[in-house]
């Protein structure tokens, strides 16, 4: 079968798409490592800022500069954890329903996702890290994903049905190429025009949720977390306002890198959340 | 408008049913949430005699006759709630104001710096709102009590909806001007600020659907906002729930938001059907 001409080659960015990935993926990961290997022994607490420790240390004795990236990076990490499960789940769902044709199961889904979206997802969140404390972390991105899942499916079944529905998806059916095939090979590149743009929007909620567990005071405050950064940050500043300062920086770098995420992948100008 | 109806009565229920399933988990969450597990044996079993665990359906009884139980501290949770929406309130509608203001006033404007929309629109409510405790306190007004942290708080709660609307609006004014309607009104010499002030209908009657959204996103900022400003409100409200696992204060509070949320989805149905555009 030929290849559709509305799919796009290469990366309209120029860039090789190997390149696009490493972009995307790796600079959680560089963030974390560089920030680990910078990572010095505790020191005295509020130790004076130095060449090495540009914004000296904190309450613990830990670097400010390289414990706020170490927290940025990890933020990041979690995002994409939970990103990748509600990808993933919503994804498995949403071709369960589609393939089911089941119109019953599919509005059931969507009154869920209703039902779930008439309160914040931060509020569904904290309630259950609240019943749960334990294993804080894991839980919030369990329930993070649990309460976004409804939403996702509905909007990734929506498209699946939508693409099935395209010509070019229908004379492959007619020519007998199995599902799977049309799924992995058809389906779900076209579907990336609207998944990708999704799954940054999901990565973004992810990053605010780790955090705001931490902002209402639920999370420990030695933890490397940008949301307790943020209290302590708020409790410090007339003293030592670079905790508050570097906190709401690293939350703006990484907003703003996940703004220029589509560019980076070749799917629009940053602008996409406002389609 | 029925169907609306039942569909608003389910979400409403059904958020609160969800609520109370999550706190009843375990059945000691209070206790936890407190920290005081270690705490004497006499006191813990004082305290879990304190906290009165009804079923749902007692709580659903009494949510007929307007009880909507006790918190923790036994205060009556509709006083809690009366009081702390009090307060919120004028926040609340201030808020929505500024979005309504924003969203129209991008109908006039004609180039939207898209990035810094979007990037404003999907920051953490709560980096607002420490923005906005920044500004106070580098201006000197962040003590308790000055009227500045009202009005801060109000901005900051309104900022993520206020962008996202005019990033909405910005791309149906930008759809609308090259409509068929839009080139003739220019091609027989209309005044560009006449024919944007023709097409503000279209883009309200656009926007109107993302009412419901825009009052999740308010809810959310104020939970953040309100406690980081330490002003009392709904937001104060529900963290303070939260924090100590008050199963009636968070169920009231659930019912608080979900209700106003799908208020906001009806009022937008009522407003697009009088554009005789479909819900």
């Amino acid at each position: 079968m030929s290849k559709d001409a509305s799919q796009p080659d290469s990366n309209s960015t120029g860039y090789p798409r190997w390149q696009s990935v490493l972009g995307i993926f790796g600079v959680p990961l560089l963030l974390a490592t560089i920030a680990v290997i910078c990572l010095a022994e505790p020191e005295q607490p509020w130790a004076s800022p130095t060449l090495v420790s540009p914004l000296g240390t904190d309450e613990f004795g830990r670097d400010v500069l390289s414990t706020a990236i170490i927290a940025a990076g990890l933020s990041l990490l979690k995002g994409l954890a939970m990103m990748s499960a509600t990808l993933i789940l919503g994804l498995l769902a949403a071709e369960i329903i589609t393939l089911s044709r089941s119109s019953a199961l599919s509005e059931a889904i969507r009154m869920l996702a209703r039902v779930v979206e008439s309160i914040p997802i931060v509020l569904w969140v904290f309630i259950v890290v609240i019943v749960m404390k334990d294993h804080r972390m894991v839980v919030a991105g369990v329930a993070f994903t649990l309460v976004v899942l409804p939403s996702a499916i509905t909007i990734i079944a929506g498209e699946l049905l939508r693409l099935r529905h395209t010509p070019f998806i229908e004379a492959a059916y007619l020519l007998g190429v199995p599902e799977k095939r049309v799924l992995v090979r058809y389906i779900l590149p076209k579907a990336g025009a609207v998944l990708f743009p999704f799954a940054i929007q999901i990565l973004g909620g992810a990053v605010a949720v780790d955090g705001a567990v931490g902002v209402i005071g639920l999370g420990s405050r030695v933890d490397l977390d940008l949301g307790v950064f943020l209290i302590r940050g708020k409790e410090n500043f007339l003293l030592h306002p670079q905790i508050l300062l570097i906190a709401i920086v690293m939350y703006a770098a990484i907003y703003l890198y996940l703004i220029k995420l589509p560019r980076l992948w070749g799917r629009g100008n940053g602008a996409w959340a406002l389609r | 408008m029925r169907k609306e109806l039942l569909a608003a009565v389910i979400v409403v229920f059904g958020a609160h049913a969800l609520v109370y399933f999550l706190i009843n988990v375990l059945p000691d969450a209070t206790i936890i949430a407190l920290g005081i597990e270690g705490a004497k044996q006499e006191v813990l079993a004082n305290l879990q005699s304190e906290i009165v665990r009804r079923s749902y359906s007692e709580v659903v009884v009494g949510l007929a006759s307007l009880d909507f139980g006790y918190t923790i501290d036994r205060v009556p949770v509709d006083y809690e709630l009366g009081r702390a929406l009090t307060l919120s309130f004028p926040r609340i509608i201030g808020a929505f104001v500024i979005v309504c203001a924003a969203a129209l006033a991008t109908a006039y404007v004609r180039r939207v710096p898209r990035t810094l929309v979007t990037f404003l629109s999907f920051l953490p409510p709560y980096v607002s709102a420490f923005f906005a405790l920044l500004a106070l306190l580098a201006v000197g007004a962040a003590s308790p009590g000055h009227p500045a942290l009202g009005v801060l708080c109000m901005v900051a709660v309104a900022i993520s909806p206020a962008m996202l609307a005019v990033g909405q609006a910005a791309g149906i004014m930008q759809r609308n001007l090259t409509t068929e309607f839009a080139r003739t009104l220019v091609s027989i010499g209309a005044d560009e600020r006449f024919l944007r002030t023709r097409l503000l209908a279209n883009l309200v009657a656009e926007l109107v659907p993302s009412l419901e959204k825009v009052f999740v996103m308010i809810a959310a900022g104020l939970l953040f906002a309100e406690p980081i400003l330490g002003l009392p409100g709904i937001g104060t409200t529900a963290v303070r729930a939260v924090r100590r696992a008050d199963p009636d204060l968070l169920l009231g509070v659930t019912l608080v938001f979900s209700f106003s949320v799908v208020l906001a989805r009806l009022v937008a149905v009522i407003i697009r059907r009088r554009f005789g555009l479909s819900a």
